[in-house]
């Protein structure tokens, strides 16, 4: 996961209410909210991170060790991944502009 | 850090509370056309004769205003809003502004073609009004011979390209009789039936729809027990006023506009905040418009005034946009929601009667 970029799955919309991201997959039809680090990673999401830099950003920013961080965005994406919310290898990402303040 | 998991999800009913206790919108419902192939008996619109509709560009213009709002949902409506040639433009100018989009359809222009473009939309939801399970009954509600098979061949095509499709049917005194014939024809194309009571007058506070509601000996049999799988509830249960205080999202979770660009509470109470084309910041209008701020307030008042007074008050589905454009003052009790509200609040006697005699 660490050597990958992530990306969010083109057909989700997403928006922040309250420092928690609201994100309707409407290729699953489902919806999911994350609460706010959560958010913050979906955040970081943005096609040019990658895990390592997410989890450097949240141990800044969240008083964590580097090797914690890591470990727990690394589950967070693989949670994301399986429940649909990042792109597999096929998506194209940034079609449709879905990212949105998030 | 383990909490920030998808396992640790906010609930999705706390979200809505806060969006209606804060007036924190996350729908827009646009009409972005009046221009429709049905002609519904009940239908509410009231199209303004000579008056010019929106343009695409300003259409996607406003969409751009919406979207700094913060709506996370947009619904395209109408009329029918496919009967635009430029519907598609638009969708996917919402979509490409990060909305989860909803449509709103007759069905009645969905072949395989306008399927396959929805397939790649990919709306969150499409919703195709439904109204019978027999073509009679159906296309005497559309006022469109023929209306039944092809609205039904256009769910088939939305379904062949794997999209998700509510079927909404409105409850008339017309179609009363057929809701599980409904309910079983939506299951056999893999969609979901929705059913509504609630028939209003027309905008112009023309009432004449209302001779379609329902009648009461029906009524009474739909907020049993026996039509559970229809209405999802056993029992009718009185409204819960202390998470959310409003009487209704109007002015809170939900921004309307029409096909002028008129900027309404909701879909129901039209009170016209301004133009969108005018407007040139929504979020400054969200939180200053007078229209705005005086809808939520009387939302407010309502559960603490009108429904304290009103003797089944506790089973009102009161819509002030409804009380406004029927009576004149969006404050007051109009017939239909008296009459559905005491049948309501009878059944609810009832089951706790049974209840309380089987205990014994």
């Amino acid at each position: 996961m660490t050597a990958s970029i992530p990306m969010k799955h083109p057909d989700a919309a997403a928006r922040v209410y309250d420092d928690e991201a609201f994100i309707v997959l409407p290729h699953k039809g489902q919806y999911k909210i994350l609460n706010s680090v959560g958010t913050r990673v979906w955040a970081l999401i943005d096609g040019s991170r990658s895990a390592d830099d997410i989890a450097h950003v949240i141990a800044d920013e969240y008083d964590t060790t580097f090797e914690k961080a890591l470990s727990d965005v690394e589950t967070f994406l693989g949670d994301l991944e399986s429940n649909g919310m990042l792109a597999g290898k096929n998506v194209t990402p940034g079609e449709n502009g879905a990212n949105r303040n998030v | 850090m383990s909490e920030y998991t998808p396992s640790g999800l906010s609930p999705y009913a706390n979200l809505i509370a806060r969006s209606w206790n804060s007036a924190m919108p996350m729908t827009a419902l646009w009409e972005i056309t009046y221009a429709c192939n049905h002609k519904c008996a009940f239908c509410y619109n009231c199209p303004e004769r000579g008056r010019r509709e929106l343009s695409k560009d300003q259409i996607i213009e406003g969409l751009h205003k919406i979207a700094d709002l913060g709506c996370i949902f947009l619904v395209l409506s109408g009329g029918e809003p496919l009967t635009r040639p430029d519907f598609f433009d638009i969708a996917w100018a919402g979509k490409r502004l990060g909305f989860a989009l909803r449509v709103y359809t007759n069905g009645y222009l969905v072949d395989e073609i306008v399927a396959r473009k929805m397939r790649d939309l990919m709306p969150f939801e499409i919703e195709v009004s439904f109204h019978g399970s027999r073509a009679e009954t159906f296309d005497k509600l559309t006022g469109v011979p023929g209306s039944f098979e092809r609205v039904l061949q256009g769910i088939r095509n939305l379904r062949a390209q794997g999209l998700k499709v509510n079927m909404k049917c409105p409850i008339t005194r017309w179609n009363q009789s057929e809701l599980r014939e409904i309910k079983a024809l939506a299951e056999s194309l893999g969609c979901h039936a929705e059913f509504d009571a609630v028939i209003t007058p027309r905008d112009d506070g023309d009432t004449s729809p209302l001779a379609l509601q329902a009648d009461r000996e029906f009524l009474e049999k739909l907020w049993s027990p026996e039509y559970a799988d229809i209405t999802h509830e056993e029992v009718p249960v009185p409204r819960n006023d202390t998470i959310v205080q409003a009487n209704c999202g109007t002015g809170r979770s939900t921004v309307a506009l029409d096909p002028y660009g008129n900027i309404y509470p909701c879909v129901q109470w039209r009170r016209s905040a301004g133009l969108i084309t005018e407007v040139q910041d929504m979020r400054a209008l969200w939180k200053e418009s007078p229209v705005l701020n005086e809808v939520r307030r009387i939302a407010l008042e309502i559960p603490k005034t009108t429904l304290k007074t009103c003797e089944s008050g506790e089973f009102c589905s009161f819509c002030p946009g409804v009380a406004e454009v029927q009576t004149g003052d969006p404050r007051n009790i109009y017939p239909q929601v008296k009459m559905t509200s005491e049948i309501r609040k009878q059944k609810h006697s009832d089951f706790l009667s049974i209840q309380s005699k089987t205990a014994s």
